[in-house]
């Protein structure tokens, strides 16, 4: 078998660190973007790579969350093997230690006939990392958020206040230190206001903190708003970014209205992690291009109009996040102090 | 960009010393600079012929063209070409009597780079943009129904580039100030009825945006909006203010 992409964990996983499933999600996205056999292939493949999170562990509460994990693999490899004509050539070791933590001892598949060979590495855990003061106004603006649109009592919102405030205080965790984080090809670096090299993108963070975290405050019916409401605002903000791609392509690749059309469906349908601010960027800098989810561009253009693309400077630009200028336009709504 | 190029440049380059001969740039190297996805001066050539006919392809998604008409649109686009490989030569030029002096070192290599980036920019942002000869010849070519045809297709990529722009400040707004679905509908729904952006592939849009928003009648933000939501879009609408003897400058408001 050949191996045709060896990959080592960038060092974000770290040991004893009590970890949410989305969290985990995240790290296998993460560990999957670095692949590339397709923007599609890559969405099954997140499934799967879920599996090759090292250590997982749970807080002691948190029994729930570890048979949802278990149920979630098991489903994981039941959907994405057939999907990706994938066998694993080892069952993914997958050890309870302790009966709170599971640790993944490592994986080996084959992908279309290919060997996706990985390893994972660990890191030391973070001790105590204080928080990241530049994401408070976020977690600020995400409870004003829960507020407008589930209108909860006085007491929910001090509940609510309360488990962002947990959340918040544990974003210490996205600032990587420079040295040991291991940037690939393709990927955009999110930097904060002080240069800190953010492992994720800090309004994903936020959003998925609070879905994390609202479930327990509020009623089934406002939570269930909240989700709307948060997808809406997804939705819209991915809208925003891909219109103006296309819009940045159709000035140098000029595009029937076919062509358009395709190309915004096609994006919309696999470019899930495309950011706003990221995409700005491409604006103020027209002579270079985002990269794009594999396979789009291949399906849309036609041979004339991809040779010009390929003469495109389409690169990743590193972008600080704005919060600079935002942070004195927030509502004046300090909920954590 | 420039400095780090440089320093990168320097770093390659130099060797055990930083004598200044020890840097060694030829023709070939500063070509490359020119023309860099391109890879070389002939590929650009045939590159850009493939770009003419785009354009053309451009105007035809609009209205048909006579065979005259694409004829002309083409030998104006050639001229584009042509107009652009004269300055290539130029630089090219100014590069060789540097060379031929012996004196490309490291004081002057950021000068030598300064002859290639502006021209590296011209290819990457596009030879025919609105004041290449093919867009004037293309004008002038067109007879009044197709240039109405042209004028109306414009407008409806106008028209999506301008909702593109507002949608991107709206929902940038809203990660400052969060809003609810129906309230960044009916903000959305006031832009597009009030708002028209002159011109809104500029790079500067998102500025344009900002000040048309500072335009709108207050009494109509705050039938969208609560009173701690309009406190920081204010803000945001004072900035706008302060947009406007910038972008009269730069002709993108009167």
């Amino acid at each position: 078998m050949r191996c045709f992409k060896r990959f080592t964990s960038p060092g974000f996983v770290e040991e004893g660190e009590s970890k949410s499933l989305s969290r985990i999600f995240f790290l296998g996205q993460r560990l999957s973007s670095l692949l590339s056999p397709g923007q599609r292939l890559k969405k099954q493949l997140a499934c799967l790579l879920v599996l090759l999170t090292p250590i997982s562990s749970f807080a002691d509460d948190a029994e729930e969350e570890i048979s949802a994990y278990e149920e979630m693999l098991a489903e994981a490899v039941e959907e994405t093997q057939p999907l990706l004509e994938l066998e694993l050539e080892f069952e993914p070791t997958i050890k309870v230690i302790e009966h709170k933590e599971v640790r993944v001892m490592g994986f080996q598949g084959r992908l279309r006939d290919e060997a996706v060979e990985v390893e994972v590495a660990v890191r030391p855990p973070k001790a105590n990392e204080p928080p990241l003061e530049f994401m408070k106004p976020l977690y600020n603006a995400e409870i004003s958020f829960v507020k407008r649109v589930c209108n909860p009592s006085d007491q929910q919102m001090k509940d609510i206040i309360a488990a962002v405030k947990t959340a918040y205080q544990t974003t210490g965790e996205m600032d990587d230190d420079p040295n040991n984080i291991n940037f690939q090809a393709g990927q955009v670096r999110i930097m904060g206001p002080g240069n800190e090299q953010l492992n994720e993108n800090p309004y994903r963070r936020v959003r998925r903190d609070a879905k994390n975290h609202l479930k327990e405050q509020l009623s089934d019916e406002q939570y269930a708003k909240y989700l709307v409401e948060a997808k809406q605002r997804d939705d819209f903000e991915r809208g925003a970014a891909i219109e103006i791609v296309v819009g940045l392509i159709d000035d140098k690749i000029p595009l029937a209205e076919p062509e358009r059309s395709e190309l915004v469906r096609e994006l919309l349908d696999k470019w899930d992690d495309v950011d706003l601010q990221s995409v700005q960027n491409y604006v103020y800098n027209p002579e270079y291009m985002p990269q794009l989810p594999p396979g789009v561009i291949d399906k849309v253009l036609t041979k004339k109009q991809l040779a010009t693309w390929r003469t495109l400077n389409v690169t990743n630009i590193s972008f600080h996040i704005g919060f600079n200028n935002g942070q004195n336009l927030t509502l004046d709504e300090e909920w954590i102090q | 960009m420039r400095a780090l190029f440089v320093f990168c440049l320097l770093v390659v380059l130099g060797s055990r010393s930083a004598k200044s001969q020890d840097i060694q740039i030829d023709i070939n190297q500063f070509d490359s600079w020119i023309f860099s996805n391109m890879q070389s001066a002939e590929n650009a050539r045939r590159l850009l012929g493939d770009r003419i006919e785009m354009e053309i392809d451009r105007i035809t998604f609009s209205t048909p063209l006579r065979e005259d008409q694409i004829l002309k649109i083409r030998f104006a686009g050639k001229g584009d070409i042509k107009r652009f490989f004269d300055d290539v030569e130029d630089a090219r030029d100014e590069f060789r009597k540097v060379q031929a002096k012996g004196e490309i070192d490291q004081n002057n290599i950021n000068d030598i780079y300064q002859l290639a980036m502006p021209l590296q920019q011209r290819i990457s942002q596009g030879l025919f943009g609105k004041t290449s000869l093919l867009k004037k010849v293309a004008q002038a070519t067109v007879d009044d129904q197709q240039a109405s045809e042209i004028r109306a297709r414009d407008e409806r990529l106008r028209e999506l580039k301008s909702r593109a722009a507002m949608m991107a400040f709206l929902a940038n707004l809203g990660r400052q100030v969060p809003m609810t679905h129906a309230q960044r509908e009916k903000f959305l729904e006031l832009m597009l009825k009030n708002i028209k952006i002159s011109d809104p592939a500029n790079r500067y849009v998102s500025y344009l945006v900002m000040f048309e928003v500072s335009e709108l009648p207050r009494a109509k933000l705050t039938e969208i909006f609560d009173t701690a939501q309009m406190v920081a879009i204010n803000k945001n609408r004072q900035q706008g203010v302060a947009m406007k003897a910038t972008l009269k400058q730069m002709g993108l408001i009167e």
